[in-house]
């Protein structure tokens, strides 16, 4: 979970929690841009938050289209913003899985958890 | 200034009689005048030419009068007096003396009439030779006389002798020496008059030569002074032409001045300097006309700059403005960024954390009573909160005419149906009837989520004041292939308390709530239907309220087929 709302992060690990899902929290771009580059394979499902200061989900995004990680990594963007966006079209176009939407609901949250979490195993 | 002052002489000069120029002064007069001189020359010539001509006749005719015939007569006397003398010799042998003795007279006659006419003709013309007509007379007579003496000898001589009597032989001699004094006397004047005929001759000659000599002279003065006259003439006509062409040109150039330098030069008191006239008064004109036309021009040009200046300052101020309008709409785009993004902050962990706690998981607990009214409230609350900030976040981009449509092609009966599906466990709940009912088999270009969106609302509002137990929802949606084919209706019809009609203007107006109490209590905000409108008309189509269904409430909407306006 990539997002800059401490508070955000929290609410979704500990709801996640009671699915016996593990989830990393970090709160700052370039941090969460490293651990998808360092870290390959190793998450079910990473959820990018967009607007966050000095590098934004955007640029994680490009990032990762350009090392072609895009498509590999289970990356659902998360965002408050209106879901006809248009660049956000263009990087589910790229390879991103989907688009949730804020504020999220706990149904359609351990929904997409689920989905990407039975994939693993 | 010296241009003008020149010109208004040449002006000056014609001011009293520019309209009748004065006949001395008249190009057509001098013309006259010139060739009356040439013709007087001529004339002249023509004068000396007759008088030597009449010269030569006079000559000639004294000639033809006087010379030749005074010697014509001396020719018959001489032929005459020879005559006698071949008849008086004939005398002497002849056998029928009478025709000898009358031809002798018929001679004798002819010589006295050529004398006659001798002697007439020299005292009509040749009054002073008197001495030569005198000696003729004589020795004519003389010669006359011895003729007739000596025929008389001989008749007188009966029979022929051998030799000559001596009275004959005297007549003889007698006659002889009158005959040659006779005939001398006769070559004379002969060769006097041949000598008066060459004198004459001479003279017609010379006055012929002369004559000639005057006609020849006359005819180059003639010519002389024609080619003279016609050059000057010409000059005097064609140099002001040429200085008249040369100020035309510098009045076509522009070049006043110099115009007018020309046109001094052809100051006149005769038609050209007319011409001259008109032509300066022509320049001057020209001359002002540009000279206003100059101002005219700085003037107009002045004022374009000072309009081009204050078109600049305008666009000037338009660019400040349009820069802030600019930037406005970006504080808009920046401010819809805000709502949708800071106010929904909060609300994402406000609504994960109530709904965890609802959950009652083993990690949150159990809930009381009591504690799960409360988040149960706190629960709707966000709920209302999100569906205002996303409402208000519409009807702002409805505003400001940002609120994108993605149209793509959708089903009409599944967009329906899926709506309508949504619903249908909170309308069961209540006991309403949720009915869908499409006349569509094809698809139509919009946006499935507006669409949604508008029908969605449109259920809620059923679902609000539809009676409970009772209530009866219908969505129906049809083609109009009869009117317009290119349009499709959807119509959403309920059993309930209807529109009263007082409210009906005020329907799909912001804020505005039938009843505020029930839609309170459903979380109303009153923007529904605004939004709603706002949706269906960025499609392109039409949304209103019938009034004719009494017997509830019946929304209608219209969506163009293709996704243009109808």
């Amino acid at each position: 979970m990539i997002d800059d709302n401490k508070d955000l992060t929290e609410a979704i690990c500990d709801s996640l929690e009671s699915s016996d899902v593990e989830c990393k929290i970090i709160n700052d771009g370039r941090a969460g841009l490293d651990e998808i580059l360092n870290q390959r394979g190793t998450y079910n499902l990473i959820l990018l938050d967009i607007a966050m200061p000095d590098f934004s989900g955007f640029d994680i995004l490009e990032r990762l289209k350009k090392e072609a990680l895009l498509k590999s990594e289970n990356i659902v963007i998360f965002t408050a913003s209106s879901i006809t966006d248009r660049d956000i079209d263009d990087f589910i176009a790229a390879g991103a899985k989907g688009v949730l939407k804020k504020p999220v609901s706990l149904d359609d949250l351990t929904e997409l958890v689920n989905k990407y979490h039975s994939k693993s195993s | 200034m010296g241009e003008s002052a020149s010109g208004q002489a040449i002006l000056g000069l014609h001011s009293n009689g520019r309209d009748k120029i004065p006949i001395y002064s008249r190009i057509g007069t001098k013309l006259i005048v010139g060739f009356l001189i040439i013709a007087f020359i001529t004339g002249i010539v023509g004068y000396f030419s007759l008088s030597y001509s009449q010269i030569v006749g006079e000559k000639f005719h004294l000639l033809v009068q006087q010379s030749i015939p005074t010697i014509d007569s001396l020719k018959e006397m001489k032929l005459a007096a020879l005559n006698i003398e071949a008849d008086v010799n004939e005398l002497t042998i002849a056998a029928v003396p009478q025709k000898v003795l009358q031809d002798l007279t018929v001679q004798k006659n002819k010589f006295n009439e050529h004398l006659k006419n001798y002697e007439g003709l020299v005292n009509t013309y040749f009054p002073d030779e008197t001495e030569l007509k005198e000696t003729i007379h004589t020795a004519a007579n003389t010669y006359l006389q011895t003729s007739d003496k000596l025929a008389g000898s001989i008749q007188n001589t009966v029979t022929p002798t051998p030799n000559v009597p001596p009275l004959v032989q005297k007549s003889i001699n007698e006659k002889d020496a009158a005959e040659k004094a006779v005939f001398q006397t006769i070559d004379t004047a002969i060769a006097n008059e041949v000598d008066e005929i060459q004198n004459r001759t001479e003279a017609v000659d010379n006055a012929i030569k002369n004559s000639s000599l005057v006609t020849f002279a006359s005819i180059i003065v003639s010519v002389v002074v024609a080619v003279v006259f016609g050059l000057f003439f010409s000059l005097y006509i064609s140099n002001p032409i040429s200085n008249l062409k040369q100020a035309s040109i510098q009045i076509g150039k522009g070049d006043y001045r110099t115009a007018c330098k020309y046109l001094s030069k052809t100051q006149r008191s005769d038609e050209i300097g007319t011409l001259s006239f008109e032509i300066e008064k022509m320049r001057q004109s020209i001359e002002s006309m540009k000279t206003n036309l100059d101002l005219l021009v700085m003037q107009r040009t002045e004022e374009l700059e000072i309009k081009n200046n204050q078109l600049l300052k305008t666009e000037k101020d338009l660019r400040r403005v349009n820069e802030e309008l600019v930037k406005t709409e970006q504080a808009k785009e920046e401010f819809m960024s805000m709502v949708s993004h800071e106010l929904k902050t909060p609300l994402s962990p406000m609504k994960l954390y109530s709904q965890m706690l609802l959950k009652q998981t083993k990690s949150y607990g159990k809930l009381n009573e009591k504690q799960n009214k409360a988040i149960t409230v706190i629960l709707n609350s966000i709920m209302q909160l999100e569906v205002l900030i996303s409402d208000i976040l519409d009807v702002y981009k409805l505003d400001i005419g940002r609120l994108k449509i993605n149209k793509v092609d959708v089903e009409v009966e599944e967009l329906i149906n899926e709506t309508v599906t949504g619903f249908k466990p909170l309308a069961a709940e209540n006991g309403i009837n949720l009915q869908s009912d499409s006349r569509v088999s094809g698809s139509i270009k919009c946006d499935p989520q507006r669409i949604g969106q508008v029908l969605s609302n449109l259920i809620k509002n059923s679902l609000d004041f539809v009676p409970k137990g009772n209530g009866q929802i219908t969505i129906r949606a049809e083609g109009d292939s009869i009117d317009d084919p290119s349009k499709v209706t959807f119509t959403v019809e309920d059993n309930g308390t209807g529109i009263p009609p007082e409210k009906i203007d005020n329907l799909f107006k912001k804020f505005y709530q039938i009843d505020t109490t029930v839609t309170r209590k459903h979380g109303g905000t009153g923007l529904g239907l605004a939004i709603s409108k706002g949706i269906i008309e960025a499609h392109g189509g039409t949304m209103w309220l019938d009034k004719n269904y009494i017997n509830g409430a019946r929304f209608r909407f219209t969506l163009p087929i293709n996704g243009e306006k109808i």
